[in-house]
């Protein structure tokens, strides 16, 4: 078997030439498919992080009539606010929260209309939860404008033409049913991963808002929660629900499931990518192999007049064509887990697409980030590649006729 | 007792409708310590003759006894391990392992008989002295002459202690020098060691130095000729 290993391996290097564009083929196949995973899965975890903080937070609560019709007068029962925060503060995983006051309208300026989801916050309590105030393209966050400022995302500013200082009409019902209307000042413009969300959410003070729907006592419509960790969502949405009434904690994967979706997606994608990489790799050593054994027919019919058996020469091709891979494979991980790990720290800037990427979400600096099992995984294909793509050439090899094969030219 | 024997053996291939004997009724006993030639023109069968004594092609009938062995009745890996054990090849294009270097080649064979490092490396040593290539025994094919590598392949040859070796063509590719050089070699582990070799050729220096000489034509022993040498 010793031997056997040795003239494999030697074989290995006796062209050069052509095992080195294996080798190169292997590296490059192996670093591109896992860079484009990290890639793929880097956008995607930003993606997922953005709308995560700059929106949906971890878990929020809504009244239960409020997630039947989310209405104005569908707020969370005034008299159970008290019990609800004191259950939120006393949940150890809960980091920050927020509490907001929700109403639909429509916003107004002379270049048209738009329909809006208002919220009223608390602008302090709202830094500590959400990063709207980090995602800021122009303006600023709450400390201009006494009177009646409002934030706006980037595509309302695109579609209502509007900047920071010009007013926006808003008009929206108040607690009696009423139309009101008010001028409010841009004093921000913000840029979330989700340009849908960017077109029909916007924020200004729970005061103004307050006031606006003539409410008596606080009409509080949704608490928005971080936690200490995404995957105690379930749980401490669970444990909330059971200490308080009228009202529901959902966890961030039943509010938006399209999220979790797209984990799964992803995952798939990826090893879709890994699969089709390390098939397209087969078929390169399937072929230099083959080249290889057609090369050396007379040697091998030698091998097999002398007395070398058809499982010697069946296990000398097949470990000649698994050493291929088996050296380039190390080299191929080694490659795209620095590459991986650097642009993970630093980011690639992808500026020049920055409208595109925005568009789909995602922030033009993208970091890559990789789930370290697509290195096992990419690993077990090439293994099992390997074992697949030796099997043909070595077949080959045993069909030669001895007397024949050692007379070829 | 007769190393190789032959009884009545035919080997014929179809080519469309006809019908080619390659070998047509051959029966014939090689003994132990003959140098023996089988000549002829081209496509006379001579090669395939070899082939099938040698166990690498199956007659259409008749029988081939080794050394008391009837081979037409081995299959496979047990025919394989029989050349291995018994048999020992010389080709035309010497068919060295290239990756190999002379001493390693020669010490191939034995390796897969399972022979210890020991002997395998006090053999290799002897052969390769024997033909004269004791400082070249570290050189890779690539790095000798084609009558240096082709007295590599007769020590490999002999390395498995055969009963008999097959030569096909053996100096159909040295020049007169090598070819001579090569011929003394085998003459005198002839003489000497009583080493059994059949030849295939058409090259008269070496069927000059043969003790018989079995001519073939159209697959038939047309002259089968013993000399004293």
């Amino acid at each position: 078997m010793k031997t056997i290993i040795k003239i494999a391996w030697r074989n290995v290097w006796r062209n050069r030439l052509r095992s080195g564009v294996v080798f190169g083929s292997v590296v490059i196949g192996i670093w591109a498919g896992l860079f484009v995973v990290a890639m793929s899965q880097g956008m995607l975890a930003q993606q997922k992080r953005g709308m995560l903080e700059s929106q949906i937070s971890n878990i929020q609560i809504h009244a239960d009539s409020y997630l039947a019709d989310p209405k104005l007068e569908n707020c969370i029962p005034p008299n159970e606010l008290a019990n609800i925060e004191t259950v939120i503060a006393s949940a150890p995983e809960v980091k920050h929260f927020v509490k907001r006051s929700i109403t639909m309208g429509t916003g107004t300026t002379a270049s048209g209309f738009s329909n809006l989801k208002i919220m009223g916050i608390d602008p302090e309590k709202e830094k500590e939860t959400t990063t709207i105030s980090e995602r800021l393209l122009s303006g600023s966050y709450f400390t201009t404008f006494k009177n009646k400022p409002v934030l706006i995302g980037r595509e309302l500013a695109d579609e209502l033409n509007l900047e920071v200082g010009k007013s926006l009409n808003l008009s929206f019902q108040n607690i009696n049913g009423e139309f009101v209307q008010a001028g409010f000042k841009v004093e921000g413009i913000f840029a979330t991963p989700s340009l849908q969300y960017d077109k029909s959410n916007l924020f200004i003070l729970q005061s103004d808002f307050m006031e606006l729907v003539e409410a008596d006592a606080e009409m509080i419509h949704e608490y928005a929660i971080v936690i200490d960790d995404l995957e105690k969502s379930t749980a401490v949405s669970e444990s909330i629900n059971q200490k308080i009434n009228g009202a529901k904690a959902q966890d961030w994967a039943e509010i938006a499931p399209d999220i979790s979706y797209m984990d799964e997606a992803s995952e798939l994608g990826q090893n879709i990518i890994l699969v089709i990489i390390v098939f397209a790799l087969a078929f390169g050593i399937v072929n230099t192999m083959l080249m290889a054994v057609l090369e050396r027919k007379r040697e091998l019919g030698m091998l097999l007049c002398i007395g070398m058996n058809k499982t010697s020469v069946f296990l000398m091709i097949m470990i000649e064509t698994i050493c291929l891979s088996v050296i380039a494979a190390p080299i191929g991980l080694m490659l795209a887990w620095g590459t991986i790990t650097y642009f993970g720290i630093v980011g690639i800037n992808l500026e020049s697409v920055g409208d595109a990427l925005y568009k789909a979400g995602i922030d033009s600096m993208v970091f890559t980030a990789i789930d370290p099992w697509a290195y096992v995984t990419i690993t077990i294909f090439i293994l099992i590649a390997s074992i697949i793509a030796a099997i043909v050439p070595a077949r080959k090899a045993l069909k030669y006729n001895p007397a024949e094969a050692v007379r070829a030219v | 007792m007769s190393v190789i024997k032959t009884e009545n053996l035919v080997k014929t291939y179809t080519q469309g409708d006809y019908t080619i004997h390659a070998v047509d009724d051959v029966s014939l006993e090689i003994q132990k310590g003959e140098f023996t030639v089988i000549c002829g023109p081209s496509g006379s069968g001579k090669t395939t003759l070899l082939n099938i004594i040698g166990g690498l092609d199956e007659p259409t009938s008749g029988k081939v006894t080794i050394h008391g062995q009837e081979i037409t009745q081995l299959k496979g890996n047990q025919l394989i391990d029989f050349r291995l054990q018994n048999i020992g090849f010389v080709f035309q294009a010497y068919n060295l392992i290239p990756v190999l270097t002379a001493k390693e080649n020669v010490g191939f064979v034995m390796l897969l008989q399972g022979r210890p490092e020991a002997e395998r490396n006090a053999r290799t040593e002897e052969l390769l002295k024997a033909v004269g290539l004791e400082k070249e025994m570290k050189k890779k094919p690539t790095q000798m002459s084609g009558g240096q590598q082709q007295r590599v392949a007769v020590a490999r040859a002999l390395a498995s202690r055969p009963q008999f070796i097959l030569a096909d063509e053996p100096t159909a590719n040295l020049d007169s020098a090598s070819t001579e050089n090569l011929l003394d070699i085998m003459a005198k582990m002839n003489e000497e060691e009583g080493i059994t070799f059949v030849f295939s050729t058409h090259d008269q220096r070496v069927i000059d130095r043969a003790k018989r000489v079995i001519t073939v034509e159209d697959g038939k022993i047309l002259k089968d000729e013993h000399f004293k040498k």
